[in-house]
């Protein structure tokens, strides 16, 4: 079932960890890249930046508007800081992907949990994305799409090198299991 | 040879072929690939604009001239139907000049333009809907709208082209002409009167379908749109203060509550005729018809006339909604679930089959369309029963409504604290309290899922309960989804992505080993833990 030698391993595959309660998804093989940690962080990190400068940059302009403004912006970081400090780890820990012969199947979430399996006989495209923070950091996102809108697979937080890699292998299954993709 | 640049020079600027040259923007290779003359569109597409515009002139004039208004907004307004009155035949006559197609060996072609030409060239085995519409005023000069759409890019609509009135005998021609070399899952419709589709009647209209669509949301959309209607014309002849003096005067003269009573019966009478009303123009002469070759067209309107055909091939499902008032008079809809179904198509709601019927119509024809017996006559699976979530679920769909109500609680308490409402308000929140228990206990019962060999069914919702019916063919992936309360509770929704229809259908809140299963088994994938 497992086409091991096909299968780019970017890392010696890590131990499947204790069975998950009550008959969940097995994990798939492989965890992300370390630095997706970063990735996530720098991300949110980001989106706090921004938020807090549509904000106070207003407040400190404006005084009419200062009270209810900085009440805004404390209230935006508050809800927003704790995803900032746990969601990187907390989603380290969680995503994992994994190309078996047959599917491609990724599993992700912080909070929750989705497990995600798209048969490569039904996959459309295959494709390596890069964000100008992918760049930085050396990562990569592999997005896999199949003929339902919300059927894709999106690997985040790849090693470049091991997402150029997958495309290729995943390129040439699919070819390789050339179904109807409907 | 009448082209001054041809006799000047001597030679044919297109170099190919001499019958080119009243038409230099043809590309020459085209001209040596077929000799195929282009064709136009009708030219009594310029008297159907006069007309359409005027019926829409007539109305506002006559009102404007009835009440003898200065008011300059209804005078502005009539001048502006005027002028578009004037402008859209032009720009009609305009299209009869720009619009040419051909169809090509095994293409179709369609230019349009008259300065700057746009070439649309269509592979007759990729075109997936070729439909023909027929509006009222169009009708009169027996013109009919060909809109032949590709399967690709459903959702930018490239590629699809529009033939916006041509004579019903060559369009009917054209349609045939297509559709012989269109692959065979090809959708065709076309609108009754046209031609009327010949085969085995599968269902027609049974009038007493109207009282589904009499209670509806008709009954709060209905009143609203005649009041903004009625408003709407009578400010547009400048008439809206005097309208709202005659009224203020009208409550001032009756007592309050005969006033209430009076208007409560008309909104709900008006609701009731409206919904009567949109059903009789929606489904007018409604009728679906099993084609020889396989093919459903469901044809109906009054005013309009639509179309819906649906091939076998395309179909992947279908969805049962039942409502809780549907439901309450044993009623549901049932839409079927296909590939291919442009947004435009969805949009303008041809796609939809059948209007909300009783339960047994629903079921029978939902079985005739996926050619077996498939659902029982209450929406079950006909193979047997549909298997029941885990009784955790049923926990967390009464909480989830008890929070809801405690939201509305606490910002009904807030009002109170803040002095703007009677504490007396505080009332709504509680009585709402065994409503929602009722609710997250019927919407536990609803759950259920069952796969089979070839079909997998799902089912949720109270107050909006749908059954989903999708064949497994269709399946081209699945998700395994957990909340933070589903991991405690061990409950898990599972997606499963399909091309067609919504392209996701969910399950709610089945245990988490049975997600698993079921999303292994649609893939073939192997997701249980190996010692599992």
């Amino acid at each position: 079932m497992h086409d091991h030698e096909h299968e780019p391993a970017p890392t010696p595959p890590e131990p499947v960890g204790p069975a998950p309660a009550g008959g969940a998804p097995r994990p798939p093989r492989h965890r992300v890249a370390p630095r997706a940690r970063a990735y996530w962080f720098l991300r949110r990190a980001t989106v706090l930046v921004v938020v807090l400068a549509a904000t106070l940059v207003p407040a400190a302009l404006w005084e009419g508007g200062r009270p209810w403004l900085v009440r805004v912006a404390v209230a935006l970081a508050a809800l927003l800081v704790p995803g900032l400090v746990v969601a990187p780890w907390l989603r380290y820990r969680t995503h994992r992907w994994e190309a078996t012969g047959t599917a491609v199947y990724s599993r992700t979430g912080w909070i929750g949990r989705q497990w995600r399996v798209a048969p490569l006989s039904r996959v459309q495209t295959v494709e390596a994305k890069r964000n100008v923070l992918h760049r930085v950091l050396g990562l990569a996102a592999v997005s896999v799409t199949t003929g339902s809108a919300s059927g894709a697979v999106v690997l985040e937080g790849l090693d470049a090198q091991v997402a150029e890699d997958l495309v290729l292998h995943l390129t040439d299954a699919v070819a390789a299991t050339r179904g109807d993709a409907t | 040879m009448t082209d001054p640049t041809t006799d000047a020079t001597g030679t044919d600027p297109t170099g190919t072929d001499p019958t080119g040259t009243d038409r230099p923007d043809v590309d020459p290779a085209d001209e040596a690939v077929a000799d195929v003359p282009w064709r136009r569109l009708s030219p009594w597409i310029v008297p159907a604009a006069l007309l359409r515009m005027l019926v829409r002139l007539i109305p506002a004039a006559a009102g404007w001239w009835f009440f003898n208004t200065d008011d300059d907004v209804a005078r502005y307004t009539v001048i502006a139907l005027a002028v578009l009155a004037v402008l859209n035949p032009f720009n009609q006559a305009l299209n009869y000049l720009k619009v040419r197609f051909r169809v090509v060996g095994e293409e179709l072609h369609h230019t349009t333009g008259l300065l700057v030409r746009r070439s649309t060239r269509v592979a007759l085995h990729r075109i997936r809907t070729v439909d023909l519409t027929a509006p009222l005023t169009s009708r009169v000069f027996g013109l009919v709208t060909v809109r032949v759409g590709t399967g690709g890019n459903t959702f930018t609509g490239e590629g699809a082209v529009v033939l916006n009135g041509m004579r019903r005998g060559e369009a009917m021609t054209l349609r045939a002409g297509l559709l012989t070399h269109a692959a065979p899952d090809v959708a065709a419709a076309t609108a009754p009167g046209l031609e009327s589709p010949t085969g085995q009647v599968v269902q027609a209209l049974r009038w007493r379908w109207i009282v589904f669509h009499m209670v509806g949301a008709s009954l709060i959309a209905g009143p609203l749109s005649v009041v903004g209607t009625v408003f709407g014309l009578v400010s547009l002849v400048g008439r809206g203060e005097w309208l709202g003096e005659q009224i203020a005067t009208l409550v001032d003269l009756v007592p309050w509550t005969a006033w209430a009573v009076t208007s409560a019966v008309l909104v709900v009478g008006v609701g009731l005729a409206t919904g009567a009303v949109t059903f009789t123009e929606a489904w007018w002469r409604y009728t679906l018809v099993r084609e020889p070759s396989g093919r459903f067209v469901a044809t109906r309107g009054l005013l309009t006339t639509r179309v819906f055909t649906a091939d076998h091939d395309r179909l992947r499902g279908v969805t049962v909604k039942q409502p809780v008032l549907t439901r309450a008079l044993r009623g549901a809809r049932m839409s079927p679930v296909m590939t291919g179904v442009s947004l435009q198509q969805m949009m303008a709601d041809t796609s939809t089959m059948l209007p909300t019927t009783t339960r047994d119509v629903a079921v029978r024809v939902a079985n005739t369309l996926l050619g077996g017996p498939v659902l029982g006559e209450d929406v079950t699976p006909a193979d047997g029963p549909l298997r029941p979530h885990p009784p955790r679920a049923r926990h967390r769909a009464v909480v989830r409504y008890l929070v809801a109500i405690a939201v509305v609680a606490a910002l009904v308490a807030a009002g109170a604290l803040g002095g703007w409402w009677t504490w007396w308000i505080l009332a709504v929140p509680l009585v709402l309290v065994p409503v929602g228990v009722g609710a997250g206990v019927g919407y536990y019962r609803a759950l259920g899922h069952r796969l089979d060999a070839t079909y997998l069914y799902l089912r949720r919702g109270y107050f909006n309960r749908r059954t989903d019916v999708l064949q497994v063919r269709g399946v081209n992936g699945a998700h395994v989804t957990q909340s933070l309360v589903q991991r405690v509770l061990g409950l898990a929704n599972l997606t499963v992505t399909t091309a067609a229809g919504d392209q996701a259908y969910v399950g709610v809140d089945l245990a988490v080993g049975d997600a698993t299963t079921l999303a292994a088994t649609l893939t073939g994938e192997r997701l249980h833990l190996p010692d599992a």
